[in-house]
């Protein structure tokens, strides 16, 4: 049985050399690596932004000392989310979410801060929390394109895994499961789902 | 009362054909060729001012590595703009594959909206916050009082100076940069000023062929240029296409 089992495969490797680039011998591989860069991505741009927030904390600090508990919520919500992480080949469905989590809570930390900003003309007109402000606008806006980015991976390499014939080939040497995807987590739906406030 | 209700039938038979093309029309966002340097879809640019940014920019491109593109487009078909622009760059791929010194500056015109993309190669020089400084100080102050052509040489200026101190773009977007002096005169130190006066006066006298003295310094210039372009080669002119260069959503937006 056994040897049956090395000559098919055998003969699936030569099958798969012969029409190389089509079966997935090549394209499986490439495409968990992807996943892997994405994901160092999405792990790198969400602490960029942890990085900014030091220095985002100690300027509204400056200026509106006293919203001690907005900041304060920052902190911590900062430090959950430097905790969380993504195991970079596949993670587990559970590990996403509670990444998504503890990053979603910095995300309305941070909402929250901004909310009360708006209260402090002479803050927002400084060029230091401005240039901070258009930093985190930024990074923000990294963080979507890397998760965009990871979610096509994970889906180009489900494809492979799933779809044959690549899955046959995916069966027969790597073996590899499908990976989980993102979803929008609590925070996130909400975000969504409420109207934003309009001032006049 | 007939011709009521012939007029009722046909605004009834455009509405019915609105409503039913519309949200096709709204989900479509539909990435631009890239054919040059700037490409302008809204029709908000004149032709001076095309012709003076493309050359300004292969001037860019050839001396000091960084492509950069413009993009005017009538709307954003329901997308933001961050979302309209991580599309355009992702299809157009600005910048080297090795370097990735790829811009882009998009003007939407109904939404009111410009941004600067910055390519993972120029993300050290153009920061976000510079990026936004550029927007908020440079361009949308002359958006608002209906100067696209001046809002967009001056953000391509500021961005080309930003990207690599030694390249100057001014001699190549003279007249259209004249507004932006004299309106940011109040702030900087008469010295600039003076400089700037005494660039244009080299640049322009040696164009005209006048005072053998400044000529000198005319000619000078341009064959430097001229070697600087033989020897990156042919390459770059003729078609504009961008080379591979890498995006990962740099940059900051406006609106005016």
């Amino acid at each position: 049985m056994p040897e049956l089992r090395l000559g098919s495969r055998v003969t699936g490797l030569l099958v798969c050399l012969f029409f190389l680039g089509g079966c997935g011998v090549q394209s499986i591989p490439r495409a968990a690596n992807q996943v892997e860069a994405a994901v160092a991505e999405v792990t790198n741009q969400y602490k960029r932004r942890a990085d900014l927030i030091p220095n985002l904390v100690n300027t509204v600090k400056g200026y509106a000392g006293h919203e001690r508990e907005t900041l304060e919520a920052v902190v911590n919500a900062r430090a959950n989310a430097t905790r969380a992480t993504l195991d970079p080949s596949g993670a587990t469905p559970q590990q996403i979410q509670a990444f998504q989590q503890a990053q979603g809570g910095l995300s309305q930390a941070l909402g929250r801060l901004m909310v009360v900003v708006e209260r402090y003309p002479e803050l927002k007109a400084d060029r230091n929390f401005r240039e901070l402000q258009a930093q985190l606008e930024g990074t923000e806006n990294r963080i979507t394109i890397a998760r965009q980015r990871h979610i096509e991976a994970i889906k180009a390499f489900n494809d492979l895994v799933t779809v044959p014939p690549s899955s046959w080939t995916n069966s027969l040497f790597y073996k590899h499961h499908k990976m989980s995807q993102w979803a929008l987590d609590e925070a996130e739906r909400q975000e969504v789902e409420t109207v934003p406030e309009v001032q006049f | 009362m007939k011709i009521g209700r012939a007029i009722l039938r046909a605004m009834a038979g455009v509405a019915l054909i609105l409503w039913s093309v519309a949200p096709i029309a709204a989900a479509e966002f539909e990435v631009p060729a890239l054919r040059s340097a700037v490409t302008d879809r809204a029709g908000i640019l004149s032709p001076v001012t095309r012709q003076k940014l493309e050359s300004a920019l292969q001037e860019l491109r050839r001396v000091g590595g960084t492509q950069l593109a413009v993009l005017t487009l009538p709307n954003l078909s329901g997308l933001t703009i961050e979302q309209a622009s991580i599309r355009v760059v992702d299809e157009w791929k600005l910048g080297t594959k090795k370097g990735d010194k790829g811009v882009l500056l998009l003007v939407a015109r109904d939404e009111r909206k410009v941004r600067i993309e910055v390519g993972q190669g120029l993300e050290g020089q153009l920061t976000d916050a510079y990026s936004k400084r550029i927007i908020d100080e440079g361009i949308t102050p002359l958006f608002r009082e209906g100067d696209m052509n001046g809002g967009v040489t001056v953000g391509v200026y500021q961005i080309a100076r930003l990207t690599n101190p030694k390249i100057d773009l001014r001699p190549f977007l003279e007249g259209q940069l004249r507004q932006r002096n004299s309106r940011s005169r109040r702030e900087s130190s008469p010295w600039a000023t003076l400089f700037g006066g005494l660039l244009m006066l080299v640049v322009f006298s040696s164009r005209m062929g006048l005072l053998p003295l400044l000529l000198l310094g005319g000619m000078g210039g341009r064959r430097r240029m001229g070697h600087y372009g033989g020897g990156l080669g042919g390459g770059g002119f003729g078609g504009f296409s961008g080379g591979g260069g890498g995006f990962s959503g740099g940059g900051a937006s406006g609106g005016w």
